[in-house]
């Protein structure tokens, strides 16, 4: 999987791309977040669009980075859901734990 | 004035015994016996025993027999006392924990070098007895200078910042990194939410018990290293190893023997198998006083090739132009002998050796690196042939005068530690080889597949029947059923996040605690919210765990909640499907969660269908998914089939659909049948 951090106002956006299974995938999600999470961001945002498949561990790691991001005062959201993610988090019936959008413009206003 | 101890010999022949008893009670010493291991709680448990001395007919395993069927402390020194003391058994007895091993008949002579050696570890009679130091932790600080701590009960810290008991400053280490703790003698690691994570092994690890050259690795696989050590059987190994010195005391002060004790404490916090093999090769050097050495290694091919040249400078040689004789390191590794050439000019043996002397070269040692295979079953180790990885060999110009018996015996002693550091840090460094991993791999799977019940249950007004299909060899599904006392059926699907060994000790604990409720007294709704605060007070940390949990009464009275796993369908005798939703979240992930529960009514003949992630995700040649349409399709098609024959054409259309595939998860599938028709 490919991951980039762009910033946006205060906003911190990182657009994950690939495969978020176990192994490699999953712990590159959460590094990026603890290191955003060090370098003192409050805002961040998931940008899950170009994930081409995610597994459940895939999605322990977004509650995980949700959680470490809670305990360090931060929000995270998710942008652009796939419709795998979204039936996952359904079943899972994680979705409500999660601010999710499907426009960029409309996620970072949230923020403020 | 030697100290006094009260020792107790267990299983040491009559004759023996008596000159033992005599000779010990001359000494001071207080005595008891026991004829055998089943004899010896008695003295155990009722007199302060200081030391035991223990010969078992049966060897393997004998000190972890003693251990079982006394309750004898971990910390107690135990010496073992073996007809055949040979490194193999020496190695064995050291893993289980011995203090010593001793060669049968005992003598005076021997009695009193092992009490000699003891009584350094043993906290002195006349003073006031402070906790013996058992374990230690080897690590290199920031300058690469090699260090060690004692591990002083109950806990010791590791981290960054300056309170830590332990202060490691490198990258990658968190201020509060992780810790170990003493309970019965026994040490465990445990991670304390590092960032960068705790590995054991090269595995990561939340917490684990610790065994004697376990490596410790902080922040990362490649992070900074330790290792752990208890038990302290070294020094039996070197002394066994001069034929001379019956005691062994006579090594005791050599040089060599302090140049190879650093050697082989530092062997297993090396991981890197280049810096390994250099540290080989320049303590085999220094032993030996040679000019230069190389090892060689076994290539997949079985050829011996050129891994690493050194000189006594410590400076690697180019092995292109590192010529050496070609017949010594070739015979060696065929026969697994070594051979020691003192001088070529002189030695009549060693007629054939043309090409060699042509070389310039006049002494050579060359020992093979044979690596014994141990297995850890459970506390008990066996111990399979010898396996021959390479050799190691040094050179010299020189007469080799200086090669005296005992730095032969510690250069064989140096080539069979090296193998298995070789032998592991190989393991490491090639992630593919993944061999060692397999046997414990094996192990796990024994247990998980004994964990779970008998696949098929029938009932009264039941028939029930699962299929568990992990993906790797164990796997992190988990199913079973329930008889409860109000005749009432209880069934049960659970299905961990992610893969492999971690997931299925999660799916093993889920299991224990499912076990350990009490079915008829709770409500199903607080049965899962206790096991969702119990694995969220565990810290899964990003792992969670969805189930499902049912009772159906004989009337057909299905309770359930549905803790985030895939809705189980309800297939009636018409074909028309339910799913049953009714329930919460995963558990493990939010310690508040709160649990509904639903219900449904089954008709006679109708079944419910539980299934995991696995099943609908299972993938074929073209990576399509099996999906829900396809499972639903299949189960209208039989739904007047029983139970039985339902299963088996789910698992059929599922295998058939992913044959050739690769699966990346577990699949498991579970057909109950309510007072289906007889066929």
């Amino acid at each position: 999987m490919k991951i980039e951090v762009r910033t946006v106002g205060d906003v911190k956006i990182v657009d994950c791309s690939g495969k978020i299974t176990l192994g490699a995938g999953t712990m590159s999600v959460r590094n990026t977040v603890r290191e955003l999470l060090d370098g003192g961001a409050k805002k961040i945002l998931l940008n899950l669009g170009e994930i081409s498949y995610i597994d459940s561990s895939g999605i322990g790691e977004l509650v995980g980075s949700y959680a470490s991001a809670a305990r360090n005062g931060a929000h995270l959201k998710l942008l652009n859901l796939t419709n795998k993610i979204k039936q996952l988090l359904t079943i899972t019936k994680l979705m409500t734990v999660f601010d999710t959008y499907d426009e960029e413009k409309a996620a970072v206003a949230s923020f403020h | 004035m030697a100290d006094c101890y009260n020792i107790l010999l267990i299983g040491i022949n009559a004759g023996e015994e008596d000159s033992a008893r005599a000779h010990l009670t001359r000494s001071g010493h207080r005595i008891w016996t026991a004829a055998d291991i089943d004899r010896a709680k008695k003295p155990i448990s009722e007199q302060p025993i200081d030391i035991v001395y223990l010969k078992a007919e049966e060897e393997d395993g004998a000190l972890g027999r003693l251990k079982q069927k006394t309750g004898l402390k971990p910390s107690l020194p135990v010496v073992i006392v073996s007809d055949s003391a040979t490194k193999n058994t020496i190695l064995d007895a050291w893993r289980e924990g011995a203090a010593d091993v001793l060669s049968a008949p005992l003598t005076p002579d021997s009695l009193s070098a092992s009490l000699r050696r003891l009584a350094q570890r043993l906290p002195s009679r006349r003073e006031n007895p402070a906790s013996p130091v058992t374990a230690l932790i080897f690590y290199l600080d920031e300058s690469g200078k090699e260090n060690r701590v004692d591990i002083s009960p109950p806990r010791m810290t590791l981290g960054r910042s300056g309170g830590n008991d332990l202060i490691l400053s490198q990258r990658g280490v968190s201020r509060c990194h992780a810790e170990v703790l003493v309970e019965d003698g026994e040490y465990f690691l445990h991670d304390l939410d590092s960032k960068m994570g705790t590995f054991l092994n090269g595995v990561r690890i939340q917490q684990a018990r610790l065994t004697d050259g376990d490596r410790i690795q902080l922040g990362g696989p490649q992070g900074t290293s330790l290792s752990f050590h208890k038990g302290d059987l070294l020094q039996s190994l070197l002394s066994l190893s001069d034929p001379r010195a019956e005691t062994g005391l006579s090594l005791y002060g050599f040089k060599e023997v302090g140049k190879l004790f650093k050697a082989l404490r530092a062997l297993s916090s090396i991981a890197v198998l280049d810096d390994l093999l250099a540290l080989v090769v320049d303590t085999a050097i220094e032993l030996t006083g040679a000019e230069r050495g190389v090892i060689m290694l076994k290539e997949q091919s079985g050829e011996l090739v050129f891994r690493c040249a050194r000189d006594n400078n410590k400076h690697s040689l180019d092995g292109s132009c590192f010529r050496t004789s070609k017949r010594v390191p070739q015979d060696v590794f065929r026969t697994g002998r070594p051979v020691i050439i003192k001088d070529l000019d002189f030695d009549q043996a060693n007629e054939g050796h043309d090409s060699t002397r042509q070389l310039g070269l006049r002494s050579i040692s060359c020992v093979p690196l044979r690596y014994i295979t141990a297995r850890d079953n459970f506390g008990t180790s066996t111990v399979g042939p010898a396996e021959s990885i390479g050799v190691l060999y040094v050179d010299s110009p020189n007469i080799g005068s200086k090669m005296s018996e005992t730095r032969i015996d510690a250069l064989e002693t140096l080539a069979s530690e090296a193998a298995m550091a070789i032998f592991n840090a190989r393991l490491y460094k090639d992630s593919q080889d993944k061999r060692r991993f397999d046997e414990q791999l094996a192990i796990a799977k024994e247990i998980q597949q004994a964990l779970l019940p008998q696949p098929t249950r029938n009932l009264e007004f039941i028939r029930a029947c699962s299929r568990s299909l992990p993906c790797y060899s164990i796997g992190g599904d988990y199913f079973d059923y329930f008889e409860l006392e109000n005749g009432d059926f209880g069934f049960a699907v659970g299905d961990v996040a992610g893969k492999g060994m971690p997931a299925a000790i999660l799916a093993s604990l889920v299991q224990g605690m499912f076990a350990a409720q009490n079915f008829l007294d709770a409500p199903i709704p607080a049965i899962i919210g206790g096991v969702n605060r119990e694995l969220v007070q565990r810290g899964t940390g990003s792992r969670f765990v969805t189930f499902f949990l049912g009772m159906l009464d004989s009337e057909g009275n299905c309770i359930y909640v549905n803790a985030g796993h895939n809705a189980p369908l309800l297939v009636s005798r018409d074909g028309s499907m339910k799913e049953l939703q009714t329930g919460g979240t995963v558990l493990g992930l939010f310690a508040d969660a709160a649990y509904e529960q639903g219900s449904v009514r089954m008709q006679p003949g109708d079944h419910l269908v539980l299934f995991t992630d696995g099943v609908i995700e299972a993938l074929n040649s073209s990576q399509e998914e099996y999906g829900l349409p396809r499972l639903v399709d299949l189960l209208r098609s039989n739904a007047r089939s029983n139970a039985a024959v339902i299963l088996s054409r789910l698992e059929e259309s599922v295998l058939s659909f992913s044959a050739n595939a690769p699966q990346h998860d577990d699949i498991t599938m579970m057909v109950l049948g309510y007072r289906e028709q007889p066929a």
